[in-house]
């Protein structure tokens, strides 16, 4: 059984925004408005790209952090919620329960990352934009809290396919919407468990380290540090 | 902004020098087909523009998107979007060889009711008849992508992008100077282009210098003799003092000597204020199709996760002289007029400038966008520069006035939380 996993290469992440753009379209987020976002700060994102800034004046240094649920092995946030509306799948990717959940943002105020968000409106899809949407992925009502999946709907296809051929998820098989766009191929997504995969051999980089290990939750995703 | 001509630069900008010559007389022009483009959104020019298209009898707007052009023309004729048309896109800047892509329609029939510019040109022509009849022979853009793609076909140049090892092997030779004459029926070498999607020519022609370089010395020099053949027209001669002349009349800042060499041109700062504005495109705000999208209005401004209004970026030095912090809405003031942000302080930012994205401001509704932000191309001031005669949008002085205190009492706006 695979154990999925990411590696994001900091070196070569430019900011550009479409591994965020792709997660969007992907995972059908809808757009809460200019009123919420601008005057209550409710715009949500599964995948946010947080610019780390070192030095000043001229010697200033950006560097662009893509950020999104890092798949904890041992996630605080199952332990909180109260009707078990969120849980660690068979294959290491944190799962919600849309229709279970109860929308009480526990799980929010226990994630050390703030990697999930809250539907605090009705989405609404103005024009013909409901129809763009991916048929893989429900869209949520309002109320519930969601957050990135590791493009499950994705794995569960491969999965499916694998079978019926017979075979297992070949590496490289089965990826996010965000590593497919990534244009700089900054992000590598892949079972952590397969002794030959790349996602393995990143991981174990001597620029790897997982954010906040020290809490204990286990990440799944792993960055790059900066090369010397 | 009025219709006078603005200080003389050696070339003209195309949206102002079309509007200029409306307004004043000198281009009096019967109709005006604007072509999936907003110039009265994305040009400095663009009020000019407005101005100048109220005295065109017949202007039409060929496009995918109800924007502020197709608003002000007289007839709005709607086209397909880049997915629902034949494409041709040549080799983009900086890439060092010959490119050409060539994309199939992906949606076809279109989903609306449109046609793309080009058969709608055509079709004109033919009913035209006479020599614009005769200049516009084609059936649709199709037919005439492939007439374009002829020359290409029988040269036999290069090769149309594919994977197969034959391929790679002619390629690996050609580079070590062997050449093949690959003549191609234009029909066959149409299909396999419109199937791989593209053709290349990664090798570079050796010999024929004379026709690259025509430059004194035969080789390649900086001094560009296309810009001194300009200034001594511009100094009516074609010695070195009309050249001399030439050069004075435009007011460069470099010594004569220097104009035609690669130089940084100081601009002319116009208006009061402690501040130069400069404005900027983001990422988000590339092409026409984006900004339409409310997913992309929301993360218009996403290094900051912000989105849905304009920013006023600054440097953390200019955010302290101002005493101005992080989410503070101000008023971004020039003589040309004044705009809304909200600042972000960034380090790394050049003190004493403030960074404007451009892309919002819309006045109609394009797609979400209608009313969202601010257009900073609003306080651009008319100057241009003059050797290229292009507005110079970071040659204008503005003032930042506070507005209103960021509410403390929520998350700042650069690293907001989603609770």
């Amino acid at each position: 059984m695979a154990r999925w996993g990411m590696v994001i290469d900091l070196d070569r992440c430019n900011g550009c925004g479409g591994c965020m753009a792709a997660c969007h379209k992907e995972n059908n987020l809808a757009a809460v408005g200019a009123d919420e976002t601008v005057g209550m700060d409710r715009a949500f994102h599964w995948l946010k790209i947080l610019p780390e800034v070192s030095g000043s004046g001229a010697e200033a240094e950006v560097r662009h952090v893509p950020h999104m649920c890092v798949q904890c092995d041992n996630p605080p946030c199952i332990r909180v919620c109260p009707v078990h509306a969120t849980y660690l799948g068979e294959e290491g990717i944190v799962g919600q329960v849309y229709s279970r959940c109860i929308g009480c943002r526990y799980c929010m105020a226990a994630c050390p990352y703030n990697a999930k968000v809250f539907n605090w409106y009705e989405p609404e899809w103005p024009g013909d934009l409901k129809k763009a949407a991916n048929p893989d992925v429900s869209l949520r009502p309002k109320g519930v809290v969601e957050k990135c999946t590791f493009c499950h709907h994705r794995v569960v296809r491969a999965r499916e396919e694998a079978r019926a051929a017979g075979r297992p998820i070949a590496d490289g098989e089965v990826t996010t919407a965000c590593a497919e766009t990534c244009p700089t191929k900054a992000i590598t997504f892949g079972d952590l468990d397969d002794p030959d995969s790349r996602v393995r051999r990143l991981s174990r980089s001597s620029r790897a380290f997982r954010p906040h290990a020290d809490l204990g939750t286990e990440p799944k995703v792993f960055y790059l540090a900066k090369k010397e | 902004m009025t219709g006078a001509a603005a200080a003389p630069t050696l070339e003209e900008d195309p949206v102002a020098a079309l509007a200029e010559g409306v307004l004043d007389g000198s281009r009096p022009l019967e109709a005006l087909f604007v072509v999936d483009c907003d110039p009265l959104h994305t040009s400095p020019a663009g009020g000019l523009l407005r101005e100048a298209l109220d005295r065109i009898p017949l202007v039409v707007s060929m496009t995918p998107f109800r924007d502020e052009t197709a608003a002000a023309a007289g007839f709005v004729l709607p086209s397909p979007v880049f997915l629902e048309a034949w494409q041709a896109t040549t080799t983009p800047a900086g890439v060092p060889f010959s490119v050409l892509g060539l994309g199939e329609p992906v949606v076809d029939p279109p989903l609306f009711d449109t046609r793309h510019p080009a058969d709608v040109l055509l079709e004109l022509a033919r009913h035209l008849g006479g020599n614009s009849a005769a200049a516009l022979p084609w059936e649709g853009y199709d037919a005439y992508l492939k007439h374009r793609l002829e020359g290409l076909a029988v040269s036999g140049q290069g090769a149309v992008i594919s994977s197969s090892f034959e391929e790679s092997w002619v390629h690996y030779m050609e580079e070590r100077g062997w050449r093949f004459s690959k003549r191609r029926d234009t029909d066959d070498f149409y299909r396999e282009l419109a199937e791989q999607a593209a053709w290349w020519n990664p090798v570079r022609g050796t010999g024929n210098w004379e026709r690259l370089f025509r430059t004194p010395s035969g080789r390649f020099e900086f001094y560009s003799q296309n810009l001194a053949r300009r200034l001594q027209r511009l100094g009516a001669g074609s010695d070195a003092e009309a050249f001399s002349r030439g050069a004075a009349s435009l007011g460069l800042a470099a010594p004569v000597d220097e104009a035609c060499l690669p130089h940084f041109e100081p601009p002319s700062g116009e208006g009061e204020g402690d501040l130069w504005l400069s404005v900027f495109r983001p990422i988000t705000a590339r092409g026409r199709l984006g900004i339409a999208s409310p997913m992309v209005l929301e993360m218009f401004g996403y290094p900051f996760l912000d989105g849905w209004r304009t920013w006023a970026e600054i440097a953390p030095e200019t955010a302290h002289e101002l005493h101005l912090e992080d989410g503070d809405e101000v008023q971004v003031r020039s003589e040309r007029g004044e705009v809304e942000a909200v600042v972000m302080i960034r380090p790394g930012t050049s003190p004493g400038i403030v960074h404007l994205p451009a892309g919002l401001g819309h006045r109609e509704h394009v797609g979400a966008a209608g009313g969202i932000g601010a257009n900073p191309l609003d306080l651009v001031a008319d100057v241009r520069d003059p050797l290229s005669g292009a507005w110079s949008p970071n040659a204008t002085r503005v003032t930042l006035r506070l507005l209103r205190r960021r509410d403390h009492g929520g998350p700042p706006p650069a690293h907001g939380g989603h609770g």
